[in-house]
C-alpha cells in the first residue's frame, strides 16, 4: 500500500478543523487541554474515547460538547442496568398494514454515540455496544447494517468501586483506544464556570464548527503522517516495557501499541507535522496504554494506579536516537537512500 | 569494510592460546619445547597484527600469520633425507615439514603420555597451537565472536578435565583473564550506544590490577609477594578446616605446592619420609600442640632417638646431605630413624616429642647432614617386641593413649576390635589397621571433605573420604582405642629422584602419618593413607612384600616402599620433568624477584598506555557519531550538571529542560540562545524522525550549541563571581 505524505495545505486544514473543535469545546469546559487532545486524537485515528471520572464534573458535557462542534448525527444511551441490547443496536417490529417487519435503528446508529455510564449496565448489553464498536456494524435478525462514518462512541463510566456498576473487563477496556480524565477544575476555571452557568446551560450555544466531511477528511490525512524506524521501535520499547513492569499483572497489548501509532499520528496531524515526535507518543502514552494495564496487588495496595506506572516507564525509557549516523559508513548509506524513497514509502 | 578490526585483541588471543599449552602438562612433559611454541607463535601474533595494521580484510591477517608460521616452521623442523636442515621454503622443505609433522603423529601415538617431546613431536605440537591460535583469532577479531573463540580456547584444557590432572592455576587465570579482555576489545558496539569507552575501561582495570598485585605488595616491603597474607586453602594438608594441624607448617604448603622445599643425597638406603613435628593432642577436630618446656640437649650429642640405642654408631647406617630451599620451619626435617646430626648453629633434640628444634627457622640454602639407620626397625623385632608390651613397657604419658571425649569411642573401639581380630601382636594390630584403612573398597583418597560436625573420625568413617590427616587421624584413634599408644608425625615424603642420588622434595609432598610406640623400638612409622598419595608402605610394615628383610645394597630408586619418581602428592601433582634436574629451585636465584617485579609493572604499564590510546583513537570517538547526533550529545556533555538531560527527553523537551534548569538559577537564557537550543532541537528532532530529515549544515548546529554553552558557562560564572562576592 503506497501513500503519500500529506501536503502542508491539506494539515494546514487538519490543525485548522481540530483547532476550531478545540476553541469550542473550550467555551463550554475550560482548562480541559489535555483531555480534548486525547478526545481530539481519538476522534482521528478513528478509535473510541472511555471518560472515567467521578460523577458530576462534565464528563457527559465534554461528549455533548465535542458532538455539538460537529455537525452530525447524535445518539445518546443512557446505561442502566435494565437496558436491552435491543434498547442500543434497535430492534425490528412487526407492521401490521404491510405484513412485514421493519428495522427501527437504536441509538447507535448515529456519528457520535454518548454512551452514558456505560458501566451501569448489564454484560450483556455492553457487549452489544462494544461488538458495535469493533465492527463499525450491527446485525440484527441476520442483516448487517453498516454504521455511519465517521464512527465515534464515547463512553463515560463511574469509577468502578462506586455503587451498582458492572466493571469492564479488560478485554473490553482493551477496544477503547484512549481513556482520558476530566478531572476537577482549577478553582479560578470553576468560578468561571459558576458564571457561565447561571441560569444557562453553556451547551446550548455550541454551535458546529464543521461537518463530517472534514474530519472523515482530517482522518484521512491523519493515516498518511510519516512514522520513523525510530518512533515505532520507540513505541515497541514503551510497550514491552509495560510487560516486563514488576508492578503490573497485565501489560500493554499489541493492539494497544497499533493504537498509541495511531493516536500519535493523529496529534502530529493536529500539530500541523507531516512525521511523528516522540514528544507525540509520550504527550498520549497515559491516555492509550494506562486503562489496559493491570497494576499487581502490590501496586495497588502501596496506591500506585496504572497512571503511575504508565508515567513511571515513559519518564525512563530511551526515547530512541536516529539510526542514521549511529551506523558506520556502508549502513549509513543504504539509511541515506531510504530516506530519499521516504515520501512515496 | 567496517571499522578496523580490534587488533589489541590479537595478542591476546596469542596468550590465551598458548597458556592453554599448560593444560596439556599431562599429555605432554612441559619442557624447553615451549620456547619453539612460543616463538612461531609470536612470529604468527607479529604477521596478524601487522597485516591487520595495513588491511581492513578480514581474511587476509590470517592467511598471512599462517604463511609465516609455515615460513618460520619450516628452518626450525625441516630436515631433509639426508639429516641436512631447511632454511628456504622449497616445496621439498614443506615435504619435510609435512612429513616431521607425521612423525610427530606417529610418535604421539606410540608414546605413552606424558610424552617427552622430540622435535617432530614439537612441530606437531606448534602446528596445533598456531592453529587453534589463527582459528580463535579469526573468529575473535574477524568476526567479533570472541565468546565464541573462547570454546575453542578450552580445547587445550579438555585432557586436564577428562585425566582430573591438577593444571597451574596462574596459567589458567591468566588464560581466562585474556580471553575476557579478547571479549570486551572486539565488543561491536551498538547502534543506540551511547559511548563505547571500552579502552578506558579496560585501561582503568589494568591500571587498577598492576596497583594491587605488582605496586601495593611491592611497596609493603621485601619480596613483596611475600606479604600478601595466604588466604587461599593449601594444597595438601589443610584443605579442610576440619582437621586443622594449627601448626606453622601451612606456609610451606600454601606456597606453590610444585615448590622445592628441600633437596637431598644419600649414601644409602631413602628414607620413606621426612618428620618435622609429632602430635599428640587432638580433640576431635583439630590437632594441637601446647608449648612444653621439656629439656633438651644439643642434637650433635647423641642419638636421635627417645630411647636408649644399643650399638647405635655401629650399624649400617645411611648418611643425607640435606639442602633446604624453601621452608621456613622451627624444626628440622629428619627421617624415621635418625641417630645423629651434623650442623651449623644452635639445635636441640626434644626427647619428649622426638623432634629436633631450633632457635630460629631453617634459612635457605641451609645444609645438614643427617646419620640414619634406614633399617633399624624389622619385622621379627616389631614382633618380638611384644613380649616387652606384655610387661608393661611403653611411654609414660598417658596422653599418647587418650581420646578426645568428643569422639564416638565407643565405635572407634567396636571397629577397631572387628578390625583387628585374631591379631595377636602388637605388630599384627598396626598392621590390620594399616590395610584396613588402605583398603579401596573401604575407602577413597580425595582431598575435599565435608566439614561436619564435631567428631572428624566419624565423619571420615561415615563418607569414608579423606586425605591423608583423616587416614593417619584415624589409625592414631583407633590405635589409642585399643590402648596403643600413637602419636601423629607431620612432615614430607620423600620426594621425586632428579638425579641418580639426588631428590627433590616439593611443597606438594607435605603429608601426615601415624606412629605407634613399640618397647625398645620407638616411635614406628604406619601408613594408613593409600597409595595413590602416599606409595607402598614401609617395608617392614608391608604385608604384601613378602620379604620381611630389606634387601642388602639397595640402591636409590629401588627401594620397597616406594615408587621412584611416581608418589603422587597430596594435590594430585606429577612431579617436575625428571630431564630438568633441579628445576625452577636452581633457576630462581639467578633473576631476583624485584626484576620479576619491574617487568610484571612495565609489562601492565605498556598495557595500559596502549589501551588508553586505543581507545582514545578507536572507533569508540568522532569517527562513528558525526553530524546531528554528534553536535546534540557534545551539546550534552558539555553542559553542566543540573542542565544535562536524560535519554529519555525527546529532543523538545530536552530544549525545554535546559531553559527552565537556567530559569531555576538565574535569569535564564536570552532570546538569542533561547532561539539556538530551539532550533538545535529542532533540527535534531527533524533528523531523527522527519521523512526527510533535516536539511540544517552540521557546522550550524555546533555553533548553535557552542551558543548555548557559551551563554550557560558565562551566566554560572557570573552567579559564582556574584557569590562569592556577596559572602
Amino acid at each position: 500500500m503506497t501513500q503519500t505524505l500529506p501536503t502542508e495545505s491539506e494539515l494546514a486544514e487538519v490543525a485548522d478543523v481540530t483547532s476550531r473543535i478545540r476553541a469550542s469545546i473550550s467555551t463550554v469546559l475550560s482548562g480541559l487541554d489535555q483531555a480534548i487532545t486525547g478526545t481530539l486524537s481519538t476522534v482521528l485515528a478513528q478509535g473510541h474515547l472511555l471518560i472515567e471520572d467521578v460523577p458530576g464534573v462534565g464528563k457527559t458535557t465534554l461528549a455533548r460538547a465535542f458532538a455539538k462542534s460537529v455537525d452530525c448525527s447524535v445518539g445518546r444511551i443512557q446505561f442502566t442496568p435494565d437496558l436491552l441490547p435491543s434498547d442500543v443496536t434497535g430492534v425490528s417490529i412487526y407492521r401490521a398494514d404491510d405484513h412485514r417487519f421493519e428495522f427501527r435503528p437504536g441509538p447507535v446508529f448515529a456519528n457520535v454515540v454518548i454512551a452514558d455510564e456505560i458501566n451501569r449496565a448489564s454484560p450483556k448489553t455492553q457487549s452489544a455496544l462494544l461488538e458495535s464498536m469493533q465492527e463499525r456494524a450491527v446485525t440484527v435478525d441476520g442483516l448487517t447494517r453498516e454504521l455511519p462514518n465517521p464512527f465515534l462512541v464515547v463512553a463515560t463510566q463511574n469509577p468502578i468501586e462506586m455503587e451498582g456498576t458492572y466493571p469492564l473487563p479488560e478485554a473490553q477496556r482493551d477496544r477503547f483506544m484512549a481513556q482520558v480524565s476530566v478531572g476537577y477544575p482549577h478553582p479560578r476555571d470553576e468560578i468561571a464556570m459558576l458564571d457561565s452557568h447561571d441560569g444557562v446551560d453553556p451547551l446550548a450555544f455550541v454551535e458546529p464548527v464543521t461537518n463530517t466531511a472534514a474530519l472523515a477528511a482530517a482522518i484521512a490525512v491523519a493515516r498518511r503522517i510519516y512514522v520513523a524506524p525510530a518512533i515505532k521501535q520507540y513505541i515497541v520499547d514503551l510497550v514491552g516495557a509495560t510487560r516486563d513492569e514488576a508492578g503490573l499483572r497485565l501489560g500493554a497489548s499489541p493492539r494497544a501499541a497499533l493504537q498509541l501509532l495511531a493516536a500519535s499520528k493523529a496529534r502530529a496531524a493536529m500539530a500541523g507535522r507531516n512525521h511523528v515526535l516522540p514528544d507525540d507518543v509520550k504527550a498520549l502514552a497515559v491516555a492509550v496504554l494506562a486503562h489496559r494495564l493491570i497494576p499487581s496487588t502490590e501496586s495497588r495496595l502501596s496506591g500506585r494506579t496504572a497512571q503511575q506506572l504508565t508515567r513511571d516507564i515513559v519518564s525512563r525509557t530511551d526515547v530512541p536516537i536516529s539510526a542514521r549516523d549511529a551506523m558506520p559508513r556502508r549502513e549509513a548509506a543504504v539509511d541515506h537512500s531510504q530516506h530519499q524513497a521516504a515520501p512515496t514509502a | 569494510m567496517a571499522a578496523r578490526s580490534p587488533w589489541l585483541a590479537t595478542p591476546l588471543v596469542a596468550v590465551a592460546t598458548f597458556l592453554g599449552v599448560f593444560g596439556l602438562g599431562v599429555m605432554i612433559e612441559l619442557g624447553s619445547w615451549l620456547r619453539t611454541v612460543a616463538f612461531v607463535l609470536a612470529v604468527a601474533t607479529l604477521t596478524v597484527v601487522v597485516t591487520r595494521l595495513l588491511s581492513r580484510s578480514r581474511a587476509l591477517p590470517t592467511l598471512t600469520g599462517a604463511i609465516a608460521a609455515i615460513l618460520t616452521m619450516v628452518p626450525l623442523f625441516a630436515v631433509s633425507e639426508d639429516g641436512q636442515s631447511r632454511t628456504l621454503p622449497t616445496p621439498g622443505a614443506l615435504r619435510d615439514l609435512g612429513s616431521a609433522i607425521r612423525a610427530g603423529v606417529d610418535y604421539a601415538s606410540a608414546t605413552v603420555a606424558p610424552a617427552a617431546p622430540d622435535p617432530s613431536f614439537t612441530a606437531l605440537v606448534a602446528v596445533c597451537v598456531v592453529g587453534l591460535f589463527l582459528v580463535a583469532e579469526h573468529l575473535a577479531v574477524s568476526w567479533r565472536a570472541a565468546a565464541t573463540a573462547g570454546l575453542l580456547l578450552l580445547i587445550p584444557w579438555l585432557p586436564a578435565v577428562i585425566f582430573q590432572h591438577r593444571v597451574s592455576t596462574t596459567a589458567l587465570i591468566g588464560a581466562i583473564a585474556a580471553w575476557l579482555v579478547t571479549i570486551a576489545l572486539t565488543r561491536r558496539p551498538s547502534a543506540v550506544e551511547r559511548r563505547p569507552a571500552i579502552g578506558g575501561a579496560v585501561a582503568a582495570t589494568t591500571a587498577a590490577l598492576a596497583g594491587v598485585l605488582l605496586v601495593a605488595p611491592t611497596a609493603l616491603g621485601g619480596l613483596g609477594w611475600g606479604m600478601i597474607p595466604r588466604i587461599d586453602a593449601p594444597a595438601g594438608l589443610d584443605t579442610a578446616t576440619r582437621l586443622n594441624l594449627a601448626l606453622d607448617l601451612r606456609t610451606s604448603l600454601t606456597a606453590n605446592s610444585t615448590t622445592p622445599v628441600m633437596v637431598y643425597s644419600t649414601t644409602g638406603g631413602r628414607p620413606d619420609a621426612f618428620r618435622l613435628y609429632s602430635l599428640t593432642d587432638f580433640d576431635g577436630v583439630q590437632w594441637s600442640r601446647e608449648a612444653t618446656d621439656t629439656p633438651v640437649e644439643p642434637a650433635s650429642a647423641g642419638p636421635l632417638w627417645p630411647e636408649p640405642v644399643d650399638g647405635w654408631d655401629d650399624r649400617e647406617r645411611a648418611r643425607i646431605e640435606m639442602q633446604v630451599l624453601d621452608l621456613p620451619e622451627r624444626n628440622l626435617p629428619l627421617p624415621p630413624t635418625p641417630r645423629s646430626v651434623e650442623i651449623d648453629g644452635q639445635w636441640f633434640y626434644d626427647a619428649e616429642r622426638d623432634e629436633v628444634v631450633g632457635d630460629g627457622v631453617t634459612a635457605r640454602d641451609m645444609r645438614y647432614s643427617i646419620v640414619t639407620d634406614t633399617e633399624f626397625h624389622q619385622q621379627e623385632d616389631l614382633e618380638a617386641a611384644q613380649s616387652a608390651i606384655a610387661e608393661g613397657g611403653g611411654p609414660a604419658d598417658p596422653r599418647y593413649l587418650a581420646i578426645s571425649p568428643a569422639i564416638d569411642s565407643t565405635r572407634v573401639l567396636d571397629l577397631a576390635q572387628e578390625v583387628t581380630e585374631g591379631a595377636t601382636t602388637r605388630y599384627d594390630v598396626a598392621l590390620a589397621l594399616q590395610s584396613f584403612l588402605r583398603d579401596s573398597s573401604e575407602f577413597t583418597y580425595d582431598t575435599s571433605v565435608s566439614p561436619t560436625g564435631g567428631d572428624a573420625v566419624s565423619t571420615f568413617l561415615d563418607d569414608r573420604e579423606g586425605y591423608c590427616v583423616q587416614f593417619a587421624t584415624t589409625m592414631v584413634v583407633m590405635a589409642r582405642a585399643l590402648d596403643v599408644p600413637a602419636r601423629m608425625a607431620v612432615g614430607f615424603l620423600s620426594g621425586s629422584v632428579t638425579d641418580s642420588d639426588t631428590y627433590v622434595v616439593q611443597g606438594g609432598d607435605a603429608h601426615a602419618w601415624p606412629e605407634l610406640w613399640f618397647p625398645g623400638e620407638g616411635w614406628v612409622r604406619f601408613e594408613p593413607t593409600p597409595a595413590i598419595q602416599s606409595g607402598v608402605p614401609p617395608a617392614y610394615a608391608d604385608p604384601y612384600s613378602g620379604n620381611a628383610t630389606a634387601p642388602e645394597g639397595l640402591t636409590p630408586g629401588e627401594i620397597p616402599g616406594f615408587v621412584p619418581g611416581e608418589p603422587v602428592a597430596p594435590d594430585g601433582q606429577t612431579p617436575t620433568d625428571p630431564g630438568s634436574p633441579g628445576g625452577s629451585s636452581s633457576a630462581d636465584p639467578a633473576v631476583p624477584a624485584w626484576a620479576w617485579v619491574a617487568i610484571g609493572i612495565a609489562a601492565a604499564l605498556t598495557m595500559a598506555v596502549a589501551l588508553w590510546w586505543w581507545g582514545r583513537r578507536g572507533p569508540g570517538r568522532g569517527s562513528r557519531r558525526r553530524g546531528h547526533e554528534a553536535a546534540w550529545e557534545s551539546l550534552r556533555r558539555r553542559l553542566p550538571e543540573p542542565m544535562r538531560w536524560q535519554a529519555s527527553l525527546t529532543p523538545h523537551e530536552a530544549a525545554e529542560h535546559v531553559a527552565s534548569a537556567m530559569r531555576a538559577t538565574g535569569p535564564g537564557l536570552t532570546g538569542g540562545a533561547t532561539e539556538a537550543m530551539t532550533r538545535l532541537a529542532h533540527s535534531v528532532a527533524d533528523h531523527r524522525y522527519a521523512p526527510a530529515g533535516s536539511d540544517v549544515d552540521v557546522e550550524r548546529l555546533h555553533e548553535w550549541a557552542d551558543a548555548v554553552v557559551a551563554e550557560v558557562e558565562a551566566e554560572t560564572s557570573a552567579r559564582d563571581k556574584g557569590t562569592s562576592v556577596r559572602t
